[in-house]
């Protein structure tokens, strides 16, 4: 077991999901190899398959739907916001392109949505709605806010717009959530029945 | 979920059916798996560690395949993981080889008419 720590210290290099799920089989499998088949050539088939495994799981993970519907969800935001400020402090055309890109990622992403608000998930329906009702909170209270704030102070602009996006921002996912929570099933009980052998 | 139709999951990658096929003898730790396969295919299909498991991770998650309860037998490593096929797996396997089967049967027809 002379090449344990050396391979227990390689198979840190796996995707922590994977790692966390499979590294002590991982080890112990290595070890078996060395010992049926001696030290080279476990070596040389266990270097193959690091090669070959470490970029695929990464590259899995990465494209992993919710990890990439989260990363284009956070973008789209950001754009639109990005573009709502540029339209004032810098101009229509650039601000317009901005927003324009945000829709074309959002109109991209509807596949993705699509899929979402299919699951058959009582804690997933929760967990939208719980959002729902958290993004109403911050849009009525950016209002609120930005109302009384702007009704004493005669020079807009700026702040106008800030306290707009996040309004809009907050509405349009209040909007989004709360119809993905309502399109989702509330029974997560799915059984399937163990079909005969053929 | 599952898809609980079998024709769903076909064409199924080589490896997959694999280790499907090394499971319908039972209930088979990580490293016998391996080994079924290679005998299986006659040497010609040879995987390493973290390709055995993440092809056995696809399996479990996809409902065709599973832990089961079954402990390594006395003087074998206690941390070994046994894994059987689900019948949704058996459903999939037959439905793999009756695709195969039928492909092999063209390819005879095809090939060597007269016999066929």
């Amino acid at each position: 077991m002379r090449n344990a720590p050396l391979y227990r210290g390689l198979t840190l290099l796996y995707p922590r999901e994977f790692r966390h799920r499979y590294r002590d089989d991982l080890i112990q499998h290595h070890a078996d190899l060395n010992r049926d088949q001696g030290r080279a050539a476990a070596w040389f088939r266990t270097g193959l398959d690091l090669i070959v495994t470490i970029p695929r799981y990464h590259l899995e993970t990465a494209m992993n739907p919710h990890h990439t519907t989260n990363a284009l969800n956070v973008i789209v935001a950001a754009l639109g916001i990005a573009g709502l400020m540029a339209i004032v402090a810098v101009g229509p055309p650039i601000g317009a392109a901005l927003l324009v890109v945000a829709a074309v990622l959002a109109i991209s992403q509807r596949s993705q949505l699509a899929r979402a608000i299919r699951v058959h998930d009582s804690d997933r329906r929760r967990h939208r709605l719980k959002m729902a009702a958290f993004f109403a909170v911050i849009t009525v209270a950016d209002v609120a806010i930005g109302v009384a704030d702007l009704a004493n102070d005669e020079s807009w602009g700026l702040k106008a717009v800030i306290y707009g996006a996040i309004s809009y921002a907050g509405a349009g996912a209040t909007i989004c959530y709360l119809i993905a929570g309502l399109l989702t099933r509330k029974s997560t009980h799915h059984t399937i029945a163990e079909p005969a052998v053929p | 979920m599952p898809d609980e139709d079998p024709s769903s999951y076909l064409p199924l990658p080589q490896t997959e059916f694999h280790v499907l096929v090394a499971l319908t003898a039972g209930e088979r730790h990580g490293y016998a798996i391996m080994g079924a396969v290679e005998e299986s295919s006659g040497g010609v299909v040879r995987m390493g560690a973290a390709t055995l498991y993440g092809t056995l991770k696809r399996l479990v998650d996809a409902g065709l395949a599973e832990e089961s309860d079954r402990r390594p037998d006395k003087g074998d490593d206690q941390r070994r993981r046994y894994y059987r096929l689900t019948g949704l797996g058996q459903h999939v396997c037959w439905a793999e080889a009756d695709r195969l089967a039928d492909l092999v049967a063209t390819t005879r027809t095809n090939l060597r008419p007269g016999l066929a």
